[in-house]
């Protein structure tokens, strides 16, 4: 087993090492496939960059966990262009993806989800149910060892989390107490965090990044994983993937072949890799005769209400995760103005400068400094419990990515531009949102609120740029993430997703590659 | 600290930032200028743009530049609230006065709710029925 090893030709290539990347891997060495990963960065220096718990972090972490590739300028990160985009997209290139940074929160998609189309008569439905899914979410939720409290009233009956919930402190008890008072629904947050070992980063809680989740657990099956290694282009003949190429740690150019590709780069590295792929004979890029890919971007519009309390809350300490979750409006009601709906997550605000600088706080900046430094500060820190708001986004085609033609990476390929507007559905339903996450606040002792909408510096979730369905001239892949043009080529990400949700994807996408790996695995088998 | 421009027109903006008041220290009072070296040390990539924004003070009326950093330069003026509010919060007078704490320390209650009680809570949610929107799928086994 290796942590790092040369290439060979194999199996399977994986592009990108994140959740989607990390899952398929395991899968498909457990099954007995050959299986190479090329990541473009490195493993997270978890030792040698200030940890998140250290008390320096509040300093450190903008620098050395930046979430913002744009910001982060890491040789391994390729430039974005958000200039034309509400929303800021963020990730992590290396190693475990963007789990790296999340906040490990873990909410499967409703049945209702996968049928927006029939439900509410917009967007599309998916080409797959969540009773397909189900028993993928149960075993996605035993790899990333998911605490939660099962039962959730806003989800079928089934299986729950494997492990036992973070409990639930004194801000989500406080809150719980006035959801019920409201007669609004509302559960324990699921987490992908388990009550962890002394020594792995020294937490009482562990976030189940990949890298260290999954990972190991995936070399030890014989998944091979290279670092930096960035694909510059998915090679094809007669159509048929045979391989890609890359640009190595040392800058030279590498040829692998493998039969079959797998794409993990997330929904804008995937339709980058696609659309920079494009030849004489695929001169918009591979797998794009519909002209989807990069189109459809979702990024999931994000609201963020603060409640002031008089007491101390405990909200500058611990896991930033979920302590209890609301979804209360998540469906569709037409006397609201708007389709569908959103998840609430209750967390801490964070720490002491945090609370002076980020959403929504830095709605009111001017509010915090001169003479009001000492009452805003004291006012906010350890006192400022937080909902974040995930609303559904709506596919619309020209919410999009596409290649740069000025920006490069540091290998010369191209950065891409990123064009995304937040429509007046999106705002109508967050502005609904805030106001009743609001309501709940001073439902729940708030002396004082803030809210703010469509946060800029909250894209995440990076989905729909590759969409799955079963008419090929309207989808890029079938769904089961096989591209309907060439032959040996899959999407694993979220970029095949038809739509959002209102929540946060992880456990969605961990169930998806799961789906799409077995499917593969099947195929495979029949085809010998 | 040194290198970073006229080191009364740092304080001075230090202190109109944040100024005495409510008990807690000011600027002056925490000794900003001495923490900021440390902060510098920790986050070395800040330290020619912080040093670059202040020498722009030097000349100007300390709190309406600030003032007017904050509406036309939103990016800087964060930039130099970062390293000023860091400053300000080595301090050990501030830490006291905020009742600081990092943000690996232990829940002040450390106890979580009771089950029976978080149980009690919970069943007046579940009582109420399933929230989801059904598309006729039943489990295995039946609900």
């Amino acid at each position: 087993m290796s942590r790092d090893e040369d290439e060979g030709d194999v199996d399977a290539v994986i592009v990108g090492a994140g959740l989607s990347g990390a899952i398929t891997a395991l899968r498909l060495a457990e099954a007995g496939l050959s299986v190479l990963c090329l990541e473009q960065g490195d493993w997270p220096d978890r030792a040698g960059r200030t940890p998140v718990h250290d008390p320096e972090s509040e300093l450190t972490a903008e620098r050395y966990w930046q979430r913002d590739p744009d910001v982060r300028k890491d040789p391994t990160d390729y430039p974005i262009d958000n200039s034309a985009s509400d929303i800021t997209p963020l990730m992590w290139n290396g190693v475990g993806g963007s789990t790296v940074l999340y906040l490990a929160k873990w909410n499967r998609m409703t049945p209702g989800d996968f049928r927006v189309k029939s439900h509410d008569g917009v967007a599309a439905d998916w080409p797959l149910s969540y009773e397909d899914l189900e028993p993928y979410y149960v075993e996605a939720e035993r790899i990333m060892r998911v605490s939660g409290t099962g039962g959730d009233p806003a989800y079928p009956p089934g299986e729950g989390p494997v492990e036992a919930g973070v409990p639930v402190r004194r801000f989500g008890k406080r809150m719980a107490k006035a959801l019920n008072t409201l007669g609004w629904a509302w559960w324990p947050g699921a987490t992908a965090t388990f009550r962890g070992e002394d020594g792995v980063d020294g937490l009482h809680a562990v976030k189940s990044s990949v890298d260290i989740s999954i990972w190991p657990s995936a070399l030890a099956a014989g998944a091979r994983l290279q670092t930096h290694s960035r694909v510059r282009r998915v090679l094809v003949s007669e159509g048929h993937a045979v391989g890609v190429e890359y640009v190595d740690r040392s800058g030279a150019p590498k040829m692998l072949h493998a039969p079959t590709v797998i794409l993990c780069a997330n929904g804008i590295g995937t339709p980058r890799l696609l659309l920079m792929s494009a030849t004489d004979e695929h001169p918009e890029g591979v797998a794009n005769s519909t002209g989807l890919v990069g189109k459809r971007l979702m990024m999931h519009p994000y609201g963020a209400v603060v409640g002031v309390f008089d007491d101390e809350m405990d909200s500058c300490v611990g896991p930033l995760g979920q302590q209890i979750q609301c979804m209360e409006f998540y469906e569709t009601d037409a006397a609201r103005g708007f389709v569908r709906g959103a998840k609430w997550g209750l967390q801490p605000s964070g720490s002491a400068q945090n609370v002076l600088r980020s959403y929504p706080w830095n709605t009111e900046t001017e509010t915090a400094y001169f003479e009001n430094f000492h009452t805003t500060i004291r006012q906010r820190y350890d006192h400022s419990p937080l909902w974040t708001i995930i609303a559904e986004d709506l596919p619309v085609e020209s919410n999009r990515v596409q290649l740069s033609p000025t920006l490069v990476d540091s290998d010369g390929l191209p950065g891409v531009e990123v064009h995304y507007e937040a429509d007046d559905n999106s705002r109508a339903l967050l502005a609904f949102h805030t106001g009743h996450a609001a309501q709940a606040m001073t439902a729940a002792g708030a002396v004082a609120t803030i809210s703010d909408s469509v946060v800029r510096a909250s894209g995440w979730h990076l989905m729909g740029t590759a969409v799955m369905g079963d008419d090929p001239a309207a989808s890029v892949t079938d769904r089961y993430g096989k591209t309907h043009d060439v032959r040996g080529l899959y999407i694993f990400d979220s970029s095949t997703w038809v739509t959002s949700g209102g929540l946060n994807p992880a456990a969605t996408q961990s169930a998806l590659a799961l789906w799409s790996s077995d499917h593969l695995i099947e195929q495979r088998g029949e085809t010998r | 600290m040194t290198g970073m421009g006229d080191r009364e027109v740092l304080a001075a903006v230090a202190e109109a930032l944040i100024p005495p008041g409510h008990g807690g220290p000011s600027a002056r009072e925490a000794s900003v200028l001495e923490h900021i070296r440390e902060v510098l040390d920790i986050r070395p990539d800040l330290a020619v743009p912080f040093a670059s924004l202040m020498g722009e003070a030097v000349g100007q009326e300390p709190e309406l530049w600030a003032r007017v950093l904050l509406r036309e330069r939103p990016s800087d003026f964060k930039l130099m609230t970062d390293v000023l509010v860091a400053a300000w919060l080595r301090a050990p007078e501030a830490r006291e006065w905020l009742h600081w704490r990092p943000i690996a320390d232990e829940f002040s209650d450390p106890d979580p709710i009771p089950a029976a009680e978080l149980a009690g809570m919970m069943r007046q949610v579940s009582d109420r029925g399933p929230s989801y929107r059904a598309t006729g799928w039943t489990p295995k086994g039946g609900a």
